[in-house]
């Protein structure tokens, strides 16, 4: 009866809990999921058009690659001392039905060159039609086109189209970037997907419940009582390895901190010299991508050799082996949480806005953390049997970092081998950190499936591999 | 009372790989060449017996008739190759005294971390803490890391924790000689205490005496089977004119 009282209790904490994570999360991401901001990719700034006399007409077709278009940029020359007279009409045509027109004074134009052309809500249909861009002034005035985009730290042809001057095609583009926000359905799915999830996770645990009610086995039961049972062995193992990790170090913790910090201006210094680079805040860029793939290189080979390291325990005292790879990832993982500390004061450094969705960081963390507990699983079963896994891991580990977006930004990566560079699960932890780090929005849905995908089959090739063979692994140390 | 210890046909196999295998290439190579021989051994061949609650049982044998692995099998280390193994109680071996201690770390912070590797609670750590530390006879040494201790100083302190948290079963593993004299002595006197507390024991000793004098009942295993299984000084006493031909 007794039982049977706190295990209603329990349910109505369940239901709390998830209540409440389901609206935090709502208003996190409530924003982020109903729209993502859309900024195109314009040509290089190769060469400027003649002047644009009375009379003259530059066109530009372009795609419209947004649901609300806000603004048009486009790059303007002239010639110094230019008199300030004089004015600039832009106007967006559909064929040839004028959808939107603005007047801009010669003595309004910003000093670099760069102008903006503001677009109304509503002024235009929807994504994807084929708009034309037409620009007329009275002489002095001339825009900036090129042939050429940057990859990295190349420039490369690029497949260009759609200018005429004065009905004349011409080779090149104009330097032009939409700037605007595409609506997103996700939202639309956000209460019904929640519920189906807590109907799923009710139905699980009233399954356990009766499941133990009755005395039967079943495998979340039998995990959650050895994981009740081993948990302060296991809380001590990590605080084992985290004391004795730095117990000869005159610094000791401080390691944890400055590790990071020096690692950054090592990359910073030779990518910043020897690269050409166009990432927004280098820094915490670079300072983000290093602290997740330190993590999972330390977590990853101090998983690998936990089994075979404690060969010495494992063949005289009985426990659940689980425990030293997960045990070796945790204490890992707590170094990653020093790590952030220099990290923040970088943010703080550099002046990025703080935002709600840096809330999100304990969730890509433990997707990461999931994913290395499930990698150290196979790791340190294969290591038993085969040493040679620690060598080859290194290599692997290696390349990895370079197919990682850590010190060069993922648009040098050819827009053909996006699929399958996406598909290294690296990259989206990378990707959602710096989501939340940088840009101050959650990733979408489709970057959390990926990260819960790869994390998700990580722990399950490991569970099973690590289950199959560790009641041999005794005999094979 | 009640059973305690359910060994059933338990048979412990060895697969012994001839080529030592160890590297991915080498295993590649043999098993393409189909040069993968093993060579079985076993260690035990269909050993049953079962053990009530309280009883003291001493094994004894020739060198490589077992024994160690019969003690493996039971504390969980080993998965028999046939056969099952019940038991219905913490199982605390002490089959190398110190063998979960990590040397960076002070004694007391060692007896915590061997406790949780026997499967203790913290709390209950906690509450026979002063207990471990004034047995062990260390001092102020037990706030020094261990790699400062003496053999003797580890040995006393991992005898502590093992017998001091109340095993239910309890496996022993040829270590009684613990430490000078006077330690030996209070360590006889504890064993006597579990063992009059309840606790179930196996031990393994080549000391007939020993075994004489604390066991109730005795297996003789010979090569891997179980040659005889009674009262103390019946089996002795044929173990010993066995030795003696």
């Amino acid at each position: 009866m007794k039982k049977e009282k706190s295990f209603g209790k329990s349910l109505v904490l369940f239901v709390l809990i998830y209540a409440a994570a389901v609206g935090l999360f709502y208003w996190i991401v409530r924003d982020d999921w109903r729209q993502t901001a859309v900024v195109t990719d314009p040509v290089n700034r190769d060469a400027v058009l003649p002047d644009l006399n009375a009379g003259d007409e530059i066109r530009q077709d372009f795609v419209l690659a947004a649901d609300q278009l806000n603004e048009l940029i486009l790059y303007v020359n002239r010639q110094p001392g230019a008199p300030a007279e004089g004015k600039l009409t832009a106007e967006i045509l559909s064929g040839e039905e004028l959808l939107f027109r603005q007047e801009m004074a010669y003595g309004d134009l910003a000093e670099d060159g760069q102008m903006s052309v503001s677009v109304p809500a509503d002024a235009l249909p929807e994504k994807g039609t084929l708009l034309t861009l037409s620009l007329r002034a009275e002489g002095m005035v001339s825009f900036w086109y090129g042939q050429t985009r940057t990859a990295g730290k190349f420039a490369v042809k690029a497949e260009t189209s759609g200018l005429r001057m004065n009905g004349e095609p011409r080779d090149g583009e104009l330097v032009l970037s939409q700037r605007g926000s595409l609506l997103q359905p996700y939202m639309r799915y956000y209460w019904p997907a929640a519920a189906v999830l807590f109907l799923a996770l009710t139905a699980i645990i009233l399954w356990c419940h009766a499941c133990a009610v009755q005395g039967k086995a079943n495998a979340i039961n039998g995990g959650l009582r050895l994981i009740s049972q081993y948990s302060y062995l296991l809380k001590t193992l990590v605080l084992r390895d985290f004391k004795v990790k730095y117990k000869a170090s005159v610094l000791g913790v401080l390691w944890s901190f400055l590790n990071p910090l020096l690692m950054t201006f090592v990359y910073m210094f030779v990518f910043s010299t020897l690269f050409r680079n166009s990432i927004e805040n280098f820094v915490v860029y670079l300072m983000s991508g290093i602290i997740l793939f330190n993590y999972f290189t330390e977590a990853s080979n101090q998983g690998m050799i936990s089994i075979v390291g404690n060969a010495g325990l494992i063949t005289k005292v009985y426990m659940p082996k689980y425990i030293f790879p997960i045990s070796k990832v945790l204490s890992s993982g707590i170094n990653l949480l020093i790590s952030l500390i220099p990290l923040m004061i970088m943010m703080a450094l550099t002046g990025v806005r703080l935002s709600k969705s840096l809330l999100l960081l304990p969730v890509v963390l433990l997707f990461l953390i999931l994913f290395c507990v499930g990698v150290s699983l196979i790791l340190s079963a294969a290591m038993v049997y085969f040493r040679d896994i620690q060598f080859l891991w290194g290599i692997l580990l290696t390349i990895l970092n370079f197919l990682s977006p850590i010190f060069y930004p993922e648009s040098i990566i050819p827009a053909k081998f996006l699929t399958l560079y996406h598909m290294n699960p690296m990259y989206q932890y990378l990707f959602f950190m710096r989501s939340i780090v940088l840009n101050g929005v959650s990733p979408n849905p489709v970057t959390y499936l990926y990260c819960i995908l790869a994390s998700g089959i990580a722990l399950g090739i490991g569970l099973f591999v690590f289950r199959k063979s560790q009641s041999s692994f005794v005999l094979h140390l | 009372m009640g059973e305690i210890i359910r060994a059933d046909q338990v048979c412990m196999n060895f697969r012994m790989n001839v080529n030592h295998t160890t590297s991915m290439k080498e295993w590649v190579i043999a098993k393409l060449k189909r040069q993968l021989k093993y060579q079985d051994f076993y260690a035990l061949k269909g050993v049953s017996f079962s053990v009530q609650r309280g009883e003291i049982i001493g094994i004894i044998g020739t060198n490589g008739s077992g024994k160690s692995t019969l003690l493996k099998v039971i504390s969980g280390i080993y998965k028999p190759t046939a056969g099952t193994v019940v038991t219905a109680g913490r199982v605390a071996p002490m089959l190398e005294l110190g063998s979960g201690f990590d040397y960076e770390l002070s004694g007391s912070e060692n007896i915590f971390l061997n406790g949780a590797i026997m499967g203790y609670s913290e709390d209950f750590l906690r509450s026979r803490y002063d207990e471990i530390v004034d047995f062990a006879e260390l001092g102020e040494f037990i706030h020094q890391p261990l790699k400062t201790y003496s053999s003797g100083m580890m040995m006393r302190l991992a005898f502590s924790v093992a017998t001091l948290v109340d095993p239910e079963i309890l496996i022993v593993d040829e270590i009684l000689a613990v430490g000078d004299e006077r330690f030996q002595k209070k360590s006889y006197g504890r064993m006597m205490n579990l063992m009059g507390g309840g606790t179930t024991v196996l031990m393994v000793s080549h000391s007939l005496e020993q075994i004489r004098e604390m066991c109730s009942r005795v297996l003789w295993l010979d090569h891997g089977t179980l040659r005889m299984d009674g009262e103390t000084n019946a089996v002795c006493d044929a173990y010993h004119q066995f030795l003696s031909q």
